[in-house]
């Protein structure tokens, strides 16, 4: 697959009086994991909504391979960069097996049958997610794990080298929560997918982040790798949070401890 | 791989097989229709009339009576069934039927006022309330907006502009200097009483065009289910599918109330009907289109030779529609339920 290349340039967006983002500058390097945080409320499922052009900006682009995606045709897009948005609702009844299909929705036309290369693309999302033993159960029969990962398959077969992902956690208890973070690396480890998701937990956005982005009331914060992003001072600033940044012992990667109010150790003293 | 290959042609001959049973299903209404009435007509005489033949009495009966009966009640049904899903899909609650959020109402008192008020007739009407029954999604539209187009308000004020249309068209029927029971009830729960052949013709011509223009969106509205920002990411203009999809439904389903009044929960019930047969084996447009043709059939059959005395079609789909309505209201706030 080749590597595309996204960007975002002096992009604002906002809805009635507010703006919700102002001015972000981004380049998402291809081929790697992307995690967006920042407090509640700070407009990152914004910025990927606009990514994948579900809103339109107020002023600046978004920039495919150099192309605005807001000049692009629908389907073309929907080829090149896949989203997996917070809430998807499952039809009522629908199996695995089916609603994995409708992931190769922009590579059909109105009328054409469905291929080869379709069954294949939909095999391999289900192979991928370890969800082909469930192909024909129902998709409100399953657990929640097992149903991210269902939506995760349907937006692999539908093939594209960009894959954004607003909080693919949320709902799910830690070890899913692991899973499925486990999951989208090894995609972006064996298919070289460009993964851009926002994540509500610190820990675990720098635990699987190649690149980690902080944002801050609509605006860019930081940008690069974890080590280099979350420290004391970022962790103030984003959050508004006094911590104790260390070292995982397992990954290498920093760990988020918060101070809060009661020091305990201290207290007993 | 050839695990979805399976599973795939398994939902596709599950799909088939149901179209199949559908279309027999309407077909056979349809020739009951022709063949039974006050007195039985052997098929075989039946199809010797429509050849051209003439048979004494026979000929009067099929031509005058039972043909434009049955031929508007199928081209209705199949114009309510398909009309009511679309809506029922797009907006992905069983309640956004044309028949419950006041379209249908609008294009019935629209009609009503024409033919009642200033004495029209023909495709005038039509006109007319097609464009009152896109007026009526407008308003239903322009009311319920707030930051987008929220499902619930929107059939909350659809209900309450329905109330308001309903009164409007007693009200007209009330007024009126002449009116008759009969004209009555098709304009407030629909009838195929006054049915004549000219009839047919528009709705037939508004059915092909509209119908198929839904049909080729199928695959569409089906992505939408998943929720409008899952059918953008797989490449839909959510917008644009939606002006379509509502135009061309509101289109239909405004030309078959023209023609014989809103009949009640057809539109409402098809679908609901079809996803329980064809189950989520594939697109729902056309089995519903089936079920809308099959029950306007079957309950103007039954209002006019199984009960004691004649009642219109609407009165008889309006009563199995009723307990549906309840039973999904009860449903869909234990469950939030969708189609």
């Amino acid at each position: 697959m080749s590597a595309r290349s996204l960007t975002i340039n002096a992009l604002s967006v906002g809805y009635g009086d507010t703006e919700v983002l102002t001015d972000m500058d981004l380049a998402i390097p291809s081929g790697r994991t992307t995690v967006i945080v920042g407090a509640n409320a700070c407009g990152k499922s914004t910025l990927l909504r606009a990514m994948s052009r579900l809103i339109s900006p107020r002023r600046g682009q978004v920039l495919l391979d150099g192309k605005s995606i807001h000049r692009m045709p629908s389907r073309e897009l929907a080829r090149s960069m896949g989203l997996l948005p917070q809430s998807p609702i499952a039809p009522e009844g629908i199996t695995v097996a089916d609603l994995v299909s409708r992931g190769r929705h922009p590579h059909q036309g109105m009328f054409s049958s469905w291929t080869k290369r379709d069954d294949e693309a939909v095999a391999n999302a289900l192979a991928a997610t370890a969800t082909a033993e469930l192909a024909d159960r129902p998709v409100d029969e399953l657990s929640g794990g097992q149903r991210q990962r269902v939506w995760i398959a349907m937006a692999l077969a539908q093939q594209t080298e960009i894959l954004l992902l607003d909080e693919p956690t949320t709902f799910l208890d830690i070890s899913h929560q692991i899973d499925v973070l486990d999951l989208l690396m090894d995609l972006n480890r064996a298919q070289a997918t460009t993964i851009v998701m926002v994540l509500h937990d610190l820990n675990l956005a720098a635990r699987y982040a190649d690149h980690l982005i902080t944002m801050v009331r609509g605006r860019l914060h930081l940008a690069g790798s974890p080590q280099d992003v979350l420290t004391e001072e970022t962790v103030r600033q984003v959050f508004g949070l006094e911590s104790c940044i260390i070292t995982d012992p397992t990954s290498g990667r920093p760990i988020m401890l918060p101070i809060g109010r009661h020091k305990m150790e201290s207290e007993r003293a | 791989m050839t695990l979805v290959r399976e599973s795939r042609r398994s939902r596709a001959r599950r799909h088939g097989l149901a179209v199949a049973l559908l279309t027999a299903m309407a077909v056979i209404l349809f020739a009951l229709t022709l063949s039974l009435g006050q007195s039985f007509t052997p098929p075989v005489d039946v199809l010797r009339v429509l050849l051209g033949e003439d048979l004494p009495g026979v000929t009067f009966t099929i031509w005058q009576l039972r043909l434009p009966r049955a031929l508007l009640g199928l081209l209705a049904g199949l114009s309510f069934g398909l009309g009511g899903v679309v809506f029922q899909i797009l907006l992905r609650n069983p309640l956004a039927s044309p028949d419950i959020i006041g379209i249908s109402w609008g294009a019935s008192a629209a009609a009503v006022f024409c033919i009642v008020v200033l004495s029209l007739s023909g495709p005038l009407v039509s006109v007319v309330a097609v464009a009152a029954g896109l007026a009526v999604a407008l308003l239903v539209t322009v009311l319920s907006f707030r930051n987008g187009v929220g499902g619930t308000r929107f059939i909350l004020v659809g209900i309450g502009v329905a109330a308001m249309l309903e009164s409007a068209i007693a009200y007209v029927l009330s007024t009126a200097p002449s009116w008759t029971l009969q004209d009555a009830m098709r304009w407030l729960t629909g009838s195929l009483n006054s049915a004549q052949l000219a009839q047919s013709l528009p709705l037939a011509l508004v059915l092909a065009g509209c119908g198929g223009l839904l049909l080729t969106r199928g695959r569409d509205l089906e992505a939408l289910r998943m929720g409008d920002d899952v059918a953008a990411a797989l490449g839909i203009r959510v917008a644009g599918t939606r002006a379509i999809v509502i135009s061309a439904g509101v289109g239909m389903i405004a030309t078959a109330t023209a023609a014989t009044g809103p009949i009640a929960f057809v539109a409402f019930l098809s679908g609901p009907i079809a996803a329980r047969i064809v189950g989520n084996s594939g697109s729902l447009l056309i089995p519903s289109a089936l079920v809308g043709a099959s029950l306007v059939l079957l309950g103007d059959y039954i209002g006019q030779f199984l009960l004691p005395g004649r009642y219109p079609v609407g009165v008889v789909t309006g009563a199995l529609g009723a307990p549906y309505l309840i039973y999904l209201i009860i449903r869909t706030n234990r469950s939030g339920g969708s189609l």
